[in-house]
């Protein structure tokens, strides 16, 4: 039997992956465990393992019928407050703080002792991208500044007076891959300009938010304070604006860096590269070869801020981070702990589903790496 | 649209960054002094520290990319100084100022300055480029040398083309106006460019561009009745509106005459039209086509 248990929906491309991994270096097939039997009853898990295996959590984003037990148990945990969330449209941004008060909820019910790839208290603070950030800065890594998290429009304008500041990032606080983020600016002559993938769509008079593919641009006042209204009501914060740099193998394209750290060191690397400058939208962008661009000092760079980062989580061995890097300066951006969908993309020769599948084929767990 | 991209060539000289702190480039390139969006450094500093390293009488040709912060600032440290080292820059041919992209700031909050005091200090002036017109000023002016008068912007007050057409420019064969959208300035119409045309002289003209312009076809109609029309080496009406009214109008002129170069792109031409345009005896180029929104055509860059 295979030392590892995923936790997942059974479909995913993820877990196809890794079992293909396993496979392919002779290993039996991981055992796949639902988010719906731990919603159930998390308690299971414990019976589900032998002593070694280590469990791997993999994103349980790619489930609407998890999604929308996650966002019930949110709600559910949250006190039962307001009415009960809604059912969701595909692609649309709400109730991320219910979803992440679900999330937290589940991972906090998991069995302790258990080895856990990442370990579940990680993953809800990296699933919580300011707790994230905060954890980062406090371990010395170079973050945009953080401005903390807002409750509005009339929030943010308050905010960028008080701080002089005439640009901004607001950042959904659970949300992943760039959704929900706004490149927000605004002159001293009250013109203002907001950018991101985020669309605002109206329907019988309900406003609602959806993750558009292509980058938006909203110039008109109140479009803008209701987008922030919108996203605030789920959990939004403010964040430094760090342009990302060009992309010196195509005019007009920006990129930024995703490092997947294994066991704390640096592994698979890769440019996301996409037309966007502002925002994290990275669906349907390009990825490129960073060693071919990267001059030695700033892949050292890059890789010593990774380095620190990984640091910042111990007890988690496999995390990927959006970097970006200009010159010889670099900011995480942020963690994730799921952060290893890079199929195909190799460091020394082994992908990230490679480097996990060798972990338990090595028998290269250690016995410190017990973790509840 | 909007601008994403930095001049990579200007004056057929490659553009490179010149940075506080940083070090002189090798070869026959032009720099471009740009601000971090987080530099602490003045214009007046940053100026200090390239001519420190870079001798003023070796710059031929220099860019102003972005300041810090161009929605609040303009650029006028940058061209106090460059006026204060006149006696230096003497081979000072060709200035861009605001070469930023939207990110850096959109192109109708990039605060300018006014540019008749360097276009008096420097007669020597082959080319002068200006990105944005909000505070751009200018008067009237006489310069025996500037072959080349561009102003990028999202709306051009009239006013300033006025300063154009009352100034005098025996040498200038290039001139590019970007006229933009009426929501963002622009408060002129074909009259406007015609009044401009006649008093500079327009058969002495090679390139003509009236860009970004939300009449695009009613330009393409004045413009092909013109006799001068067939003078000119390039037209470019590129990243305006044009549709088949004006395109119908380029193709039925008599007067195209010696025209090499036609630039029609981000334009609303059918595709019959199109074809058509093609078969003209000079280039047309038909990039970027656009669809109407709900009727409404827009500028490549407004806001």
């Amino acid at each position: 039997m295979s030392r590892l248990l995923l936790v997942g929906p059974a479909d995913s491309r993820r877990i196809a992956w890794l079992q293909r991994a396993l496979l392919e270096q002779g290993s039996a097939p991981a055992r796949v465990v639902g988010y719906e039997s731990l919603l159930r009853d998390a308690s299971m898990l414990q019976d589900a393992v032998v002593p070694g295996t280590v469990v791997k959590l993999e994103s349980p984003g790619e489930s609407p019928a998890v999604h929308a037990a996650l966002l019930l148990r949110g709600w559910e945990s949250s006190g039962c407050t307001g009415a009960a969330p809604e059912a969701m449209a595909r692609g649309e941004l709400a109730h991320q703080h219910l979803w992440f008060a679900g999330f937290k909820s589940v991972l906090e019910s998991l069995p302790a002792g258990l080895r856990y790839l990442n370990r579940p208290v990680d993953l809800v603070c990296m699933a919580d991208k300011l707790a994230c950030q905060q954890r980062l800065a406090a371990a010395g890594v170079a973050v945009p500044a953080m401005l903390g998290p807002i409750l509005g429009y009339e929030d943010l304008r308050e905010r960028l007076r008080k701080e002089g500041r005439s640009r901004v990032f607001v950042k959904a606080r659970y949300g992943s891959s760039g959704a929900g983020v706004l490149a927000y600016a605004c002159n001293a002559r009250g013109d203002e300009v907001a950018y991101g993938s985020a669309e605002l769509v109206e329907q019988g008079g309900r406003h609602r938010i959806f993750n558009s593919l292509r980058q938006r641009r909203y110039r008109r006042r109140e479009e803008i304070a209701r987008l922030v209204d919108l996203l605030a009501a789920q959990g939004a914060y403010l964040e430094q604006w760090i342009p990302k740099p060009e992309w010196p193998g195509r005019t007009g394209a920006h990129f930024d860096v995703r490092v997947v750290a294994l066991d704390g060191q640096p592994r698979q690397r890769v440019a996301r590269i996409g037309e966007g400058a502002l925002t994290n939208l990275h669906l349907g962008n390009e990825r490129g070869r960073l060693d071919a661009w990267l001059d030695r000092a700033a892949m050292r760079t890059l890789e010593s801020a990774t380095t620190l980062a990984a640091a910042a989580f111990p007890d988690s061995r496999s995390i990927g981070f959006d970097l970006i890097v200009r010159g010889c300066r670099t900011w995480v951006l942020e963690a994730n702990g799921f952060g290893d969908l890079l199929p195909d993309l190799r460091h020394r020769g082994r992908t990230t589903y490679e480097d996990q599948a060798a972990l338990v084929a090595d028998r290269a767990v250690p016995a410190e790496r017990v973790h509840g | 649209m909007t601008i994403s991209e930095y001049t990579k060539v200007y004056r057929g000289k490659r553009v490179v960054d010149f940075k506080m702190g940083d070090s002189p480039t090798a070869g026959d390139i032009a720099y471009r002094l740009a601000q971090e969006y987080d530099s602490s450094e003045s214009q007046s500093e940053l100026l200090e520290d390239f001519f420190s390293k870079v001798g003023p009488e070796s710059i031929e040709t220099l860019v102003v990319g972005p300041w810090s912060e161009a929605s609040s600032d303009s650029p006028q440290g940058f061209i106090d100084g460059l006026i204060a080292r006149r006696a230096e820059l003497v081979g000072l041919k060709a200035l861009f100022v605001g070469d930023m992209t939207y990110e850096d700031c959109e192109i109708s909050w990039i605060i300018q300055s006014s540019y008749n005091e360097l276009l008096a200090a420097f007669p020597g002036l082959e080319s002068l480029r200006v990105r944005g017109a909000t505070d751009l000023k200018l008067q009237p002016f006489v310069h025996a040398n500037l072959q080349e008068l561009a102003i990028e912007c999202g709306g051009l007050p009239s006013q300033l083309v006025e300063a154009i057409a009352a100034s005098t420019l025996p040498a200038l064969r290039h001139l590019e106006l970007w006229l933009g959208d009426d929501g963002y300035g622009f408060d002129g119409d074909v009259d406007t460019y015609r009044r401009l045309l006649a008093a500079i002289g327009p058969e002495r003209l090679r390139h003509l561009g009236l860009r970004n312009a939300m009449i695009s076809d009613d330009l393409a109609q004045w413009l092909a009745a013109e006799p001068w029309l067939g003078s000119l080496h390039t037209l470019d009406l590129s990243l305006g509106t044009i549709g088949d009214i004006g395109a119908r109008a380029l193709l039925a002129s008599p007067n195209l005459g010696g025209i090499e170069r036609i630039d029609l792109s981000h334009h609303y031409i059918s595709a019959e039209v199109q074809q058509q345009l093609r078969a003209l005896p000079c280039a047309v180029i038909l990039d970027d086509p656009e669809q109407e929104d709900d009727g409404d055509r827009y500028v490549a860059v407004a806001e």
